[in-house]
């Protein structure tokens, strides 16, 4: 006989209706019970996270972790049915897979179109790349500050097991108002930015084969920088700063839990620019171990093929990217914030160079391996974005109209990009007629899926293995694990309403029982 | 000068009827009375937005209407259940209102759509209910502008 489990999970009204949590004994495909019992805790959907995943989690008689596992339960086909599609369309129409960082798409799009019309990354115009910088940098501040503010900051500030009701943005309205509006205003700089630099806030058309479509307007400079309608730069730099401070402080006050939550070895993947700095842009790939031994020595991204390798699971829409030359157990990397931090040897602004300083010095080691240091980092890469935007937005070249550039037709494009959730790679072949004839997308979040999974683990682990009541805050902790890696599973799986779906039933030994096509 | 009125639209014109909200706003022409804007679906910054005029009328399409159109004034409300990605008018206009001090007059002008599939461009029918209800607004526009 199995114990039977109490769960008790507090829930909002729309929790009740979305949230299942469910114990039962697992059985074979004959409908027989399976020899070993196992209970299994579901978590669908895993909320306050871009897009729609759920976790299982298995139990054997003794409420012990069998397997806790993160899954994507979208599924998305956009490298398909780009194919046949002029190439120019590429950065508009495969941004359309996230209504998050569709700029990231965008210009990784582009970046790659660039080199099908034959200009290198060195190749474009001043105010080309620096307008696409600053959509970036715009995108990327507004994102952290969509996940910091509206996403995280409710398990921080009332805790992992408040009541679910509270432990939300509205909570964050009613109890904490000055910290919000800030969050409101400072994601609002950051899509005026992308609104500027890319003509619409989501799903912009400016960045084109080869170059930009528009340049900065001095009054659009001005409307950055007199604080009438938006923050000014300064002030938002001001309020980064002070939330750096709130962060910093919270880590003094509670690092005897924080420092061993989901303290995992692995290693990190990154872009970095030529001195080895931070760049959000464009670079080099660099990946490290838990140390910080190089593994993956400054390649080029158009050589991706030759270190990079996808392994797939029958449980995910989710690949699992790997470094090659040490397989799927050991080559998966870590990426986003904690893992650029970790890669880059400084942070070419002067503000965010003094807050990683101290942000390493805290943490007392020069590679963090921490989960929940992701949102520390998060908020020096916003203030490294703000420091940035500020340059950029003093630059004259921003008013230049050598817009585009043109070179020797190629057949093939690869774009890299450091995207708010890490590295995103987007390859293009294209045929004579300019039809695209393959396209494949790794995407920041794929790189964590492997992170997610042992985060995930370890929690239950931790928290649920042997308790024979499961609390609500319990598996919040699970969902606070996932949300430190920001993840974008929109993005990351790649649905259209009617597409073709294969579904196969496995035994427990792995053999394909039932096949069905739809 | 200042304007008072904002008129948003919000839907996704990718979804066929869905695409009323920015179809009404498109055929209306430049005017020094209001401000427009177009958005997929209203969010948390929206109730910035919000705060700076004093009367927003918001353009949306909708199922099951029994005529070609409705007007109707939304009440603040305060919800448990949101997303942060998509809100109600009302949760927005309490958010304004808890988080900024303002409290503008807030209408929605619901057009009835029929056809909400993937596909570009109006319905017949949404078309006509388009028309019947821009037609309305340019005879009642005074009245809405001046908060009547």
């Amino acid at each position: 006989m199995t114990k039977k489990l109490s769960n008790k999970r507090n829930t909002t009204s729309q929790e009740k209706e979305a949230t299942k949590l469910s114990t039962k004994s697992l059985k074979q495909p004959n409908g027989q019970p399976h020899p070993k019992v196992f209970k299994k805790i579901v978590i669908d959907p895993v909320t306050r996270v871009e897009g729609h995943g759920k976790v299982t989690i298995h139990l054997n008689d003794n409420n012990e972790i069998e397997e806790a596992r993160f899954h994507i339960v979208e599924f998305r086909g956009f490298e398909k049915f780009i194919q046949g599609r002029p190439y120019w369309e590429a950065p508009v129409l495969v941004q359309r897979l996230c209504g998050i960082c569709p700029v990231s798409h965008h210009l990784v799009a582009a970046k790659a179109i660039d080199k099908i019309v034959g200009v290198e990354a060195d190749g474009l115009s001043a105010v080309g790349e620096k307008m696409r910088r600053l959509m970036h940098y715009g995108q990327v501040f507004q994102s952290h500050a969509l996940h910091f503010f509206y996403l995280a900051a409710p398990d921080l500030l009332f805790g992992f097991d408040a009541k679910p009701e509270k432990r939300n943005i509205v909570g964050i309205i009613q109890e904490h108002k000055e910290l919000a509006i800030r969050g409101i205003q400072l994601r609002k700089f950051g899509q005026e930015i992308i609104k500027a630099t890319a003509g619409k806030k989501i799903h912009g058309i400016s960045a084109v084969p080869g170059g930009i479509h528009k340049n900065l307007s001095l009054d659009e400079v001005k409307f950055f920088l007199d604080g009438k309608e938006v923050p000014s730069v300064q002030t938002c730099i001001t309020w980064v700063e002070e939330t750096i401070e709130f962060i910093k402080d919270y880590h003094k006050k509670n690092s005897h839990w924080i420092d061993g939550f989901c303290d995992f070895d692995s290693n990190h993947l990154s872009l970095v620019g030529t001195n080895n700095e931070l760049d959000l842009y464009h670079g080099k790939l660099r990946a490290i171990d838990s140390k910080g031994n190089i593994i993956l020595n400054d390649i080029d991204s158009q050589d991706y093929l030759q270190y990079f390798e996808e392994d797939v699971r029958s449980w995910t829409y989710l690949k699992f990217p790997y470094l090659k030359t040490l397989g799927p157990k050991n080559g998966w990397n870590r990426v986003g914030p904690l893992a650029r931090l970790n890669v880059c040897e400084f942070i070419p602004s002067p503000k965010a160079q003094d807050r990683l300083e101290e942000f390493r010095r805290f943490s007392g080691s020069r590679i963090v391996n921490k989960s929940l240091y992701y949102h520390w980092a998060r908020l020096i890469e916003m203030l490294h974005c703000a420091e940035y935007m500020q340059n950029l937005l003093q630059d004259s070249d921003l008013q230049s109209k050598d817009l585009i550039r043109k070179g020797k037709r190629n057949r093939e494009g690869i774009g890299v990009i450091e995207a708010p959730r890490g590295t995103l790679l987007h390859h293009y072949t294209v045929e004579d007629n300019d039809e695209i004839s393959r396209c494949n997308l790794i995407v920041s979040t794929t790189h964590n899926n492997e992170a997610m999974n042992q985060a995930v683990k370890l929690v239950a682990q931790r928290k649920i293995s042997g308790q024979s009541i499961i609390e609500e805050g319990m598996l919040n902790e699970i969902e606070v694990a996932i949300r430190a890696y920001d993840p974008c599973l929109s993005c990351a799986t790649h649905a259209i309403g009617q597409m073709p779906l294969h579904v196969a039933l496995f035994s427990p030994h792995g053999e394909i029982i039932q096949e069905v096509h739809k | 000068m200042k304007k008072n009125t904002l008129i948003y639209g919000i839907g996704n014109p990718g979804r066929g009827d869905d695409g009323l909200g920015f179809a009404f706003i498109e055929r209306l022409p430049i005017d020094i009375l209001y401000d427009t804007h177009c958005a997929y679906q209203l969010n948390i910054e929206d109730a910035e937005l919000f705060a700076k005029y004093t009367n927003i009328m918001i353009i949306d399409a909708a199922k099951n209407l029994d005529t070609n159109f409705t007007f109707n004034t939304v009440e603040p409300k305060d919800e448990s259940s949101f997303s942060t990605h998509s809100m109600s008018v009302a949760t927005v206009a309490a958010l304004c209102h808890n988080l900024f001090r303002k409290q503008p007059k807030v209408r929605l002008l619901a057009i009835k759509g029929i056809d909400f599939q993937l596909k570009i461009g109006l319905s017949h029918s949404a078309n006509n209910a388009l028309e019947d209800a821009l037609f309305w607004f340019n005879l009642e526009k005074i009245n809405i502008l001046t908060l009547h």
